[in-house]
């Protein structure tokens, strides 16, 4: 893969898509389960299932379908997971699902890939994903663990701290140009480092100033950097 | 209160496909740069266009489309981004592509898009995405900045050392279960740390280390 060549990552929602995995082994699992949580009810096809994949179907959280795969069987998809441990067959699925012009992933050759799987760090509310367009699967999960253990561990509360302040500025400011403004002067203050190295109260301070600041007229205000 | 809404993040690799942006307004020119930064130049339709688009199109990074919208102006692309001052024009946009099983994205709309951005951190290969959804944009981008600073060092360097130590286990043996043996233990053993940390010839030593034991 060209080097300039950079994954744009997006979230997908995949609830009203029609999702299909080719490949019911331990690997058509795992990726059945990433749509699963992201809230598809994917369709699996494979002739063998593990007994998680069945316990899935008999919950309804999939639909099996115990056979083996057959071009009519790719159908309305929009989006196709080959995740079978025949090369030669994942090629064939990822050609017949691009030809009925589904988005297709193939778990082992990235290059014939419409999209490439992420590795996400969930904290609350909070998504972080990092992805390398499948270059390295191994980068992406070392790296994803190294974000992890320098971010602070109560993000999410952070988080919920910004959350609190949008309301308030909110609440305090009607003008939404007066609170791009504030918010483009915590920005500069870096609001986020002081939560981080002097917490709450020291952050909350610098808000309510930021808020003085914007109550006064919009010409007299501190000058910011371009 | 709405049930929270789930999302499958992927990373498009959209090197050959179309991607249209409708509207020539800032949005529209802030999305085109977007785009730009991963090395895409879209198709950018709307009757006039800021000077920055101009700039952008006469750079030869993206194609301007100087006409009114019409449906069968997205023949043949697979994502369209609506971006037009217009929300009613946009909403037809959206309706236009669902119809034509496009991936859509309509800005200040999440409801009606099948994809959203969201905040990214880009090193060549590698996008780091922050996502809050949509509890706070600015906790977000104050996140997605830290994060942009602890990456300043040489990441595709060690992304580039991964690839290489890929290559060079795959030349070694087909067996997967032995190759994710190795991987497993290269993770667990800090590879990236010790590439974080200038220690690129313990590093070496340990892939090989590594490596022998397993082979």
């Amino acid at each position: 893969m060209p080097r300039g060549n950079a994954a744009y990552s997006i979230v997908l929602d995949v609830s009203q898509l029609n999702c299909v995995v080719v490949g019911a082994g331990a690997v058509g699992e795992r990726k059945a389960l990433g749509l699963i949580e992201a809230g598809a009810i994917p369709r699996v096809i494979g002739r063998k299932a593990t007994a998680r994949v069945q316990d899935l179907a008999r919950s309804g959280r999939l639909r099996l379908d115990l056979d083996d795969y057959k071009s009519e069987k790719i159908g309305v998809a929009d989006l196709v997971i080959a995740a079978t441990d025949d090369p030669a067959l994942n090629r064939r699925v990822a050609s017949e699902a691009k030809n009925a012009g589904a988005l297709v992933n193939v778990v082992d050759d990235p290059s014939r890939s419409d999209f490439a799987n992420v590795s996400q760090i969930a904290i609350g509310d909070l998504r972080i994903t990092v992805g390398t367009l499948g270059r390295s699967p191994a980068f992406t999960k070392a790296l994803r663990k190294y974000i992890e253990s320098v971010l602070p561990d109560d993000l999410d509360t952070h988080l919920g701290h910004f959350e609190r302040w949008r309301g308030q500025i909110d609440e305090q400011l009607t003008d939404p140009k007066d609170r791009q403004w504030v918010w483009s002067e915590l920005d500069r203050r870096d609001l986020l480092g002081t939560l981080f190295s002097t917490g709450k109260e020291a952050a909350d301070r610098v808000v309510d100033e930021c808020l003085g600041a914007a109550s006064v007229a919009y010409d007299l205000r501190p000058a910011q950097d371009p | 209160m709405l049930e929270p809404r789930v999302f499958f993040p992927v990373a498009l690799n959209f090197k050959t496909w179309r991607c249209v942006v409708v509207g020539g307004g800032d949005e529209a020119e802030f999305k085109t740069r977007i785009f730009n930064d991963f090395h895409k130049f879209p198709d950018v339709i709307a009757e006039s266009f800021t000077p920055g688009l101009e700039e952008i199109a006469a750079d030869g990074r993206a194609t301007l489309i100087r006409q009114r919208y019409s449906p069968e102006l997205l023949d043949g692309a697979k994502v369209v981004l609506a971006c037009s001052e217009d929300e009613s024009l946009n909403l037809t946009v959206g309706e236009d592509a669902h119809a034509k099983g496009l991936l859509f994205n309509m800005v200040d709309n999440a409801e009606v898009s099948d994809f959203i951005a969201t905040s990214y951190v880009r090193r060549g290969n590698l996008t780091v995405n922050i996502m809050t959804d949509g509890l706070s944009p600015a906790f977000a981008n104050s996140l997605r900045d830290k994060i942009g600073m602890m990456l300043e060092n040489g990441y595709q360097e060690h992304l580039e050392f991964f690839v290489e130590t890929k290559r060079r286990i795959n030349g070694l043996t087909d067996d997967i279960q032995v190759k994710k043996g190795i991987w497993r233990e290269l993770v667990k053993h800090g590879l990236l740390e010790l590439l974080e940390a200038d220690a690129d010839r313990e590093a070496t030593l340990k892939v090989e280390e590594v490596i022998a034991k397993h082979l």
